[in-house]
């Protein structure tokens, strides 16, 4: 199976959700700002790279995990998959699109502009770690249910919620 | 082979140049039937935007596709050679086309009469529209075959 965590830069909200689903940060508690920093590809993706593909890692079921920056074009973005998987005879069930933006807070998007697009990474990391800090317990209960529905076999109902 | 041609609406500028590079139509002048009897053409359905429609197949097995972006035109290619190339693997059997540099502002604007529910003024921008992008979709392919 393929789960795709999307959001605008694909550079905090969907590498942090990847990182909860890969094991990488804590579940029982928020992580210190020096963890949330050490994710890979945690606050690096520049415009350049959105649109771009990035595999972050097999969980413990042998999904594959990647993430994507879309900017604002979140259903594009999902029809466009869908259909590409239609195409190509790739199972609907076995793709798993996540979109992480409802969970972002305007801490993330005020540090993420910035960091990213301003380009000032010392004033707008911090910023936008705290507001992963804020936004985290809800970016873990998504991961959790991905990671249940995807274990059951529940995509469908899943991909309805979405 | 697959070959998909980006557009911002995937039902206008895309589905000309699928038609010319399908060899349906030919010539770089054509009349308002011909546009609106284009299988696919202004069929559009906004929340649908995104979902690859079909235009057709050639002779040689070269299935082409339309692809509505919005004004996401490159961002939309990148992530759909990322997706082809997660699905498909490293096979190098498609091309994805982004016209939205040949899309004309009739067009922009038949687009947004469209959405205010003005069928008959958005399909005289469409019908202008098509009239401008088709000599320059015929230059794109042209560069592309080469």
């Amino acid at each position: 199976m393929k789960i795709i965590y999307h959001c605008y830069g694909g550079a905090h909200s969907s590498v942090t959700a990847a990182a909860v689903h890969l094991g990488w940060l804590p579940t029982d508690h928020i992580p210190g700002s020096d963890e949330i920093k050490a994710i890979p590809y945690f606050d690096r993706p520049v415009t350049s790279d959105h649109g771009r593909l990035q595999f972050m890692g097999n969980d413990e079921f042998g999904n594959d995990i990647y993430v994507i920056g879309r900017r604002n074009a979140a259903r594009i973005f999902e029809n466009m998959a869908i259909g590409m998987a239609q195409i190509y005879g790739f199972c609907p069930e076995q793709l798993v699109l996540v979109n992480v933006m409802p969970y972002v807070n305007w801490k993330m998007v005020i540090g993420g502009f910035t960091s990213r697009r301003l380009g000032f990474t010392a004033i707008g990391r911090p910023v936008v770690t705290a507001g992963v800090k804020s936004a985290y317990w809800k970016i873990v209960s998504i991961v959790n249910r991905i990671k249940v529905c995807t274990a059951s076999g529940n995509t469908g109902e899943l991909m309805q919620a979405n | 082979m697959k070959v998909f041609f980006i557009c911002r609406s995937g039902h206008h500028t895309s589905v000309i140049a699928a038609f010319l590079y399908l060899g349906r139509l030919t010539g770089t002048k054509i009349n308002r039937k011909d546009i609106f009897s284009l299988p696919g053409f202004d069929e559009i359905d906004f929340r649908e935007t995104g979902r690859p429609f079909f235009a057709g197949a050639d002779h040689s097995g070269t299935e082409v596709y339309t692809i509505g972006a919005l004004s996401y035109g490159s961002l939309l290619k990148k992530a759909a050679n990322e997706m082809i190339q997660l699905f498909n693997g490293n096979t190098a059997d498609w091309q994805v086309i982004d016209t939205s540099s040949c899309v004309s502002r009739w067009t922009v604007w038949g687009l947004r009469t469209k959405r205010l529910h003005l069928r008959f003024l958005a399909k005289a921008f469409f019908c202008l529209g098509a009239r401008k992008e088709t000599r320059r979709l015929a230059g794109l392919l042209k560069t592309i075959d080469n």
